[in-house]
């Protein structure tokens, strides 16, 4: 037995050669309009920031600095502890503490100033 | 003495607001109360869905004669030229209130205020940094035209599948508006199917966006963007508005409002006009809209076989929009060696900032320290206006 669709398509008022006219033309100029915008915005952009690519210069130009390496882990760094321990009783106000380690910051810990990170924190809350 | 009393019993029960005519309004009387509990107790859409769900109560409790949907048929001359024109005057002398207020709905005034408001609390600056964004918010409305084939092919008119179509715009006030121009008989429906949709993004995108993405895809990290002067942020409402209704006189309404809006908002020289927009104006044009629109919604005209395909329709409306944003997300991850995240495409769909956000959250899910949001702000914001500019083309096209 053959399946026939139950329902006239555009109830008689539109074939589907002239839908998919519609749909083809429709899609098209929302296209054509973005893009449009896209290329005009892309051009404002570039005029509001010509300095980029001449910082950008500047700084390859530059002679590469040597910077210190990071601190290794101070093992024997006595003259820090001392520096961090006394920073620890002032703010305490008691000595009763023991420092046991110091070490440097795991790769990729979050650096961002607290203010950023509690505008991040409202920004992304879960819903 | 007995038969008197059952008499008057009976008599007194036919008068009064228990003998409702149709089974279809305790239906819809029952479809409210759940509409109540979407938006106060889940908190979906409560701005919106709580006004139209008291709409709906209203027009489905009888006698109480503040909205007569007869009065907006075409058919009825005693309220319609016979030119088809709406006679306003008529409506004012014997409609009730909802009437009154639905005539802001039919004329067309509701949609675009609400827009003006939208304008004034949108932040372009994303699309601004980033102006490819538009890309996506235009393949993002790839769901209205997908639509519109399944309800022509539904047996639905071109008008009112132009009107469901545009549900996956996932922007109420441009489907209300179409609507209101190409099938306003079918606004209920519409406007319901719409915004319960919107509520429902953060259930009906995730599943797409995984299927249509691999984990590799969804965890790109993206280059942050750059600043944006004030100047930008003035100049772009003025471009926005020439180059749309240049080419698309009849989106100009709806993008028109939307660009003052936030013109008004960025100029910085309008604060008051700009506050007026988002708090005063847009709090009063929602509750008149929503009311009004929940009245159209009478039980014997809203339960019917077109009101399932309009759901089923508007659902793959929403589905195919996010495809269509995600896989050219996609095509623009390949073309830029990964630097965009696929992810941000299915924001395109409008629905602001709840897309984005989902955007957002799937991001995190596979990388807990990438932050998409606002780069996902952009196609979201573009997505308001390939929505605007799709009404636009359906207009021309079809009425």
């Amino acid at each position: 037995m053959a399946f026939s669709w139950p329902f006239e398509f555009g109830a008689g008022e539109m074939n589907i050669s002239d839908a998919l006219g519609v749909v083809i033309t429709g899609f098209t100029v929302v296209f054509l309009v973005l893009v449009l915008l896209v290329v005009v915005f892309s051009f404002l952009g570039k005029f509001f920031t010509p300095a980029k690519k001449g910082e950008k210069k500047e700084i390859k130009k530059e002679a590469p600095v040597k910077v210190a390496s990071a601190p290794s882990a101070p093992k024997n760094d006595y003259s820090l502890i001392a520096a961090i321990t006394a920073a620890l009783h002032e703010y305490l106000g008691n000595g009763n503490f023991v420092i046991k380690k110091i070490r440097p910051a795991k790769k990729g810990t979050k650096t961002s100033s607290a203010w950023n990170r509690s505008g991040k924190a409202d920004n992304t809350r879960p819903f | 003495m007995l038969e008197k009393f059952t008499t008057t019993i009976a008599d007194l029960v036919s008068k009064s607001g228990f003998a409702l005519e149709y089974w279809q309004n305790y239906v819809m009387i029952a479809v409210a109360c759940f509409l109540f509990y979407l938006a106060i107790k889940k908190r979906f859409e409560p701005l919106l869905l709580l006004p139209i769900a008291f709409g709906m109560l209203l027009a489905n409790l009888p006698n109480a004669g503040i909205y007569h949907s007869e009065f907006f048929d075409p058919s009825n001359l005693d309220f319609w030229t016979a030119e088809g024109k709406l006679m306003v005057g008529e409506v004012l002398k014997h409609g009730g209130l909802l009437d009154i207020l639905y005539l802001g709905v039919k004329l067309g005034i509701y949609p675009p205020l609400i827009f003006l408001g939208i304008g004034a609390m949108t932040d372009f600056g994303p699309l601004i940094t980033n102006p490819k964004s538009f890309i996506l918010g235009a393949a993002a409305q790839l769901g209205i035209f997908i639509a519109f084939l399944g309800a022509l092919a539904l047996g639905m008119t071109p008008n009112v599948a132009g009107s469901i179509g545009i549900i996956g715009g996932a922007d109420g006030p441009t489907a209300i508006y179409v609507t209101s121009i190409l099938a306003p008989e079918k606004l209920g429906p519409i406007a319901v199917a719409a915004y319960s949709y919107m509520a429902l993004i953060p259930v009906i995108q995730p599943p797409v966006m995984r299927l249509l993405t691999t984990k590799k895809e969804r965890s790109i990290k993206m280059k942050q963007l750059r600043p944006v002067t004030k100047l930008e942020k003035i100049i772009f409402p003025v471009v926005v508005t020439i180059v749309v209704a240049l080419i698309l006189p009849d989106a100009a309404t709806l993008v028109g409002m939307l660009m003052l809006g936030n013109l008004l908002k960025e100029c910085g020289v309008t604060e008051r006009l700009s506050k007026t927009a988002t708090n005063e104006l847009m709090n009063i044009v929602t509750i008149f809209l929503g009311i009004s629109v929940g009245a159209t919604t009478n039980g014997v005209t809203f339960l019917t076989l077109d009101t399932l395909k309009i759901v089923a329709m508007g659902l793959a409306a929403f589905i195919c929009g996010t495809a269509g944003g995600v896989l050219f997300g996609k095509l623009m991850c390949w073309a830029t060696k990964g630097k965009i995240n696929p992810l941000i495409g299915a924001a395109g769909v409008s629905a602001v900032p709840m897309a984005a956000r989902v955007a957002q959250a799937e991001g995190q899910r596979e990388d807990p320290s990438n932050f998409l949001l606002m780069h996902a702000m952009g196609p979201n914001v573009a997505g308001v206006i390939g929505s605007a500019v799709a009404a636009g083309v359906l207009i021309s096209t079809l009425s």
